[in-house]
């Protein structure tokens, strides 16, 4: 079965890279121009008709974002990884959500995640997870989330007892808040 | 003026209303914002974020094997999935083997998992129609049975059992008497819980042709799972694809096509039974002795070799699946979690809410058991 | 509608009809159902008759105006705390907070999370921390039994705290929701 589907996959696309192949699993790696059509072929002609995921991984030592849709068919349970690579920049990648109901919601998180844009989703823009972020895309790998946390939320305390009933006893006690002074008082 | 009012967000023809966070009739913390003309919906939009953790950004950060603490939360009622699910992942980039012992160990946790979760979830859907008695018989089952998880993991919720190569420990002496035990005690019981909800009549007037699924949505959205299967669906990767010792084992995919919550309750109620003769023949045709883990490299210095992969498991949900993405360094680069309530709560829901009376809304959102923590992560 | 006036201070009470009404406070805890974390699935097989909260006087609600006690049950993300915040000043007075899980102390496993609060005594009065990751249902129900006591003895003073120091805790509030449109006292 995933034979056939490379076989066709190769002729249509001579540039084709293949990243792993498993039983009933097939991975290629298309340029990023021919990304659509590659999904669209597996969609029309290939059956692979559903879409499971749309994820992407920040390569950013190479500035580039990796684009990877997982497609499914039900029929005989193969499934059908494909993915491109965009440059890091202001990067735009087209739509699915007209082809895939689907795809507007994954699409939605991974520009708020990453800042990388579908022109073409109705709904792109909307708050999805976060609400009111102001800072760089969260996922991307130049957000540092441990710093960001130390600034906003405070630092951690360190752990001064190894028993942790002490440890939690006191540093309840031990805040730096009111209500953790008062808890202090009444010990 | 000039703009184009939408007749569904019409504000002098519809009421704006929002549904949760705060509300005992939402499944976790997610919302739902909407608009009714009279009493029915016209357009719906679900929120999602409330439970965001970062998860994705936090196991880029830590260790491969730190990250299995992190993985069993991402779904609560049954994070046996998520262990299983990234284990196998990293079995597959690093090429390790699992013994055959550990195999049938994690099949039994997976699917006293998914019976622990079918038991909760087929009582809280007549609980959302006011018939507590059932909701709390499921979760008073249902504790039985983390029980035997905490004999055999240590904890009731989280187990962190599974591990890449195989689990933590082999089962404890007489272990299989006890499980026989509950699911007896369990057994006995089921019957009166069928009579109390599916012979019900407010149930059935409740659930029955509402909430339809139609069958074409199955592959235009992706539904998988109890949904997919109470509307005609055969798909089931433990027969489809199998995985650990599925393919020994012995049973029939579960299919209603009714299209409506009575189809899916129906699904579960079946599917409790299945767990239970797996279960049985778990224990029946489990080796009794051999290894139960393959030995790991030094694990705060293990490299998993680079490579990406997907894989997926059956939750009682539907298909779980894991993208994970390594460079050959000591974390993973890129972890992205596909869990089955993504498209059931956000898109399908969304569409299925469309026309649906305001007293049913819960009662629909329940049938399609949504886990918001497995849509946030 | 919103009461958009600054609290009053509330007044220090003392004497026996004050004890009376302590102890039929504590003898009475209906608890708001939120569950804003993955500890809310350990507070169901406490309403069974296995654990059965119900002797001690503990119920379930479903809306804030009905109930005494707000069940932090976890990790809280930004996103959660506004409704949070919102939730518990609609309850009635006198109200208590317990916190379940090392999250709600220290930030647990996400101290380094972008979007989890790590002390979370820093934006909301807590009267009793329940440790445990997750805390067990007869953890809970100890936690119960200390909140219980506390408010026996007159010390679960958590809610005139919160009155008398809301500058402190608005200014920390406001520091993490950066879109905050509440209104500033929505009793
Ligand atoms: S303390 Fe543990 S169980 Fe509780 S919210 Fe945090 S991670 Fe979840």
């Amino acid at each position: 079965m995933i034979d056939k589907t490379k076989k066709e996959l190769e002729i249509r696309f001579p540039l084709l890279k293949l990243v792993r192949e498993m039983h009933n699993y097939l991975h290629v790696e298309v340029e990023k121009a021919s990304a659509m059509d590659a999904i669209l072929m597996a969609k029309t002609s290939l059956g692979f008709k559903t879409l499971q995921l749309i994820s992407s991984v920040d390569r950013m030592e190479e500035n580039l974002f990796q684009m990877t849709w997982i497609l499914e068919n039900y029929n005989n349970e193969t499934t059908l990884l494909i993915s491109a690579r965009y440059p890091r920049e202001n990067c735009i990648v087209p739509s699915l959500s007209d082809i895939w109901p689907a795809a507007s919601a994954f699409e939605r998180e991974i520009f708020e995640m990453f800042g990388i844009s579908f022109p073409g989703n109705p709904r792109e823009g909307e708050d999805f997870l976060l609400e009111g972020w102001k800072d760089i895309p969260p996922m991307r790998r130049d957000f540092l989330t441990e710093e960001y946390s130390m600034k906003l939320y405070g630092e951690r305390q360190p752990r001064e007892h190894l028993d942790p009933r002490q440890y939690i006893g006191d540093m309840v006690g031990e805040w730096n808040t009111p209500m953790g002074q008062k808890r202090k008082e009444e010990k | 003026m000039g703009a184009v009012i939408d007749p569904a967000t019409d504000p002098k023809k519809t009421t704006h209303l929002y549904f949760g966070p705060q509300h005992p009739g939402v499944t976790g913390n997610m919302s739902i914002e909407m608009w009714f003309d009279g009493d029915q919906v016209t357009k719906a939009i679900t929120h999602v974020g409330y439970l965001h953790r970062a998860f994705e950004k936090l196991m880029e950060k830590r260790l491969w094997i730190q990250n299995f603490p992190l993985v069993c939360r991402i779904c609560v009622p049954e994070p046996d999935i998520n262990e299983e699910c990234y284990a196998m992942a990293i079995e597959e980039l690093a090429g390790i083997e699992v013994p055959e012992k550990a195999k049938w160990i994690r099949t039994l946790v997976l699917e006293l998992a998914r019976f622990a979760v079918n038991l909760m979830a087929f009582g809280g859907q007549s609980g959302t129609l006011g018939l507590h008695t059932a909701g709390m018989w499921g979760i008073t089952f249902r504790d039985f049975v983390l029980d035997l998880f905490e004999e055999l993991t240590g904890a009731r919720i989280y187990h962190i059992f599974i591990q890449p190569g195989g689990v933590r420990r082999d089962l404890p002496e007489g272990f299989e008497g006890r499980v026989e035990a509950v699911l007896k005690k369990i057994e006995e019981r089921l019957p009166e819980l069928d009579r109390l909800v599916l012979n019900n009549a407010i149930f059935k007037l409740r659930t029955q042709g509402v909430g339809i699924v139609k069958p074409e949505w199955i592959e235009e959205y992706g539904l998988v799972g109890p949904v997919a299967r109470a509307s005609g669906s055969t798909r089931d990767l433990r027969k489809d694809a199998p995985y650990e010792v599925y393919n020994q084992l012995e049973f029939d995919v579960v299919t209603e096509t009714g299209n409506d919550i009575f189809a899916r309750a129906m699904v579960r109620r079946r599917e409790i039974s299945q767990s239970m003769s797996l279960i049985r023949q778990i224990l029946k045709k489990m080796p009794k002795n051999g290894p139960v883990a393959t030995k790991l490299p030094n694990l705060t210095t293990w490299r998993v070799p680079a490579g990406e992969v997907y894989t997926r498991v059956e939750s009682s949900r539907g298909e779980y699946g894991y993208y994970v993405v390594s460079d050959g360094s000591l974390t993973p680069r890129r972890i992205h979690v596909r869990g089955p309530s993504y498209v059931h709560a956000v898109p399908l829901l969304e569409r299925m809410l469309v026309g649906a009376n305001i007293a049913d809304v819960s009662n629909i959102m329940v049938s399609l058991t949504t886990c918001p923590p497995e849509i946030e992560r | 509608m919103y009461c958009n006036q600054r609290p009053e201070k509330p007044g220090v009470k003392k004497g026996m009809l004050e004890k009376i009404n302590n102890m039929a406070r504590a003898n009475s805890l209906w608890v708001t159902a939120y569950g804003t974390g993955c500890g809310a699935i350990e507070l169901r097989p406490l309403g069974t008759s296995r654990f059965d909260m119900e002797r001690f006087g503990i119920a379930m609600r479903p809306t804030p105006r009905q109930a005494d006690v707000l069940i932090i049950s976890g990790y809280l993300a930004t996103k959660t705390l506004k409704r949070v915040i919102r939730v518990y000043e609609q309850i009635q007075d006198p109200k208590y907070i317990i916190a379940l899980g090392s999250c709600t102390i220290n930030g647990g496993m996400y101290f380094d999370s972008y979007n989890t609060l790590n002390v979370l005594d820093k934006y909301l009065p807590v009267d009793v921390y329940v440790m445990g990751c997750m805390p067990r249902p007869e953890a809970v129900i100890d936690g119960f039994s200390l909140l219980m006591q506390k408010i026996k003895d007159g010390r679960a003073q958590g809610w005139k705290h919160y009155k008398e120091n809301l500058d402190y805790y608005r200014e920390n509030q406001k520091k993490i929701i950066t879109d905050w449109d509440l209104p500033d006292y929505n009793w």
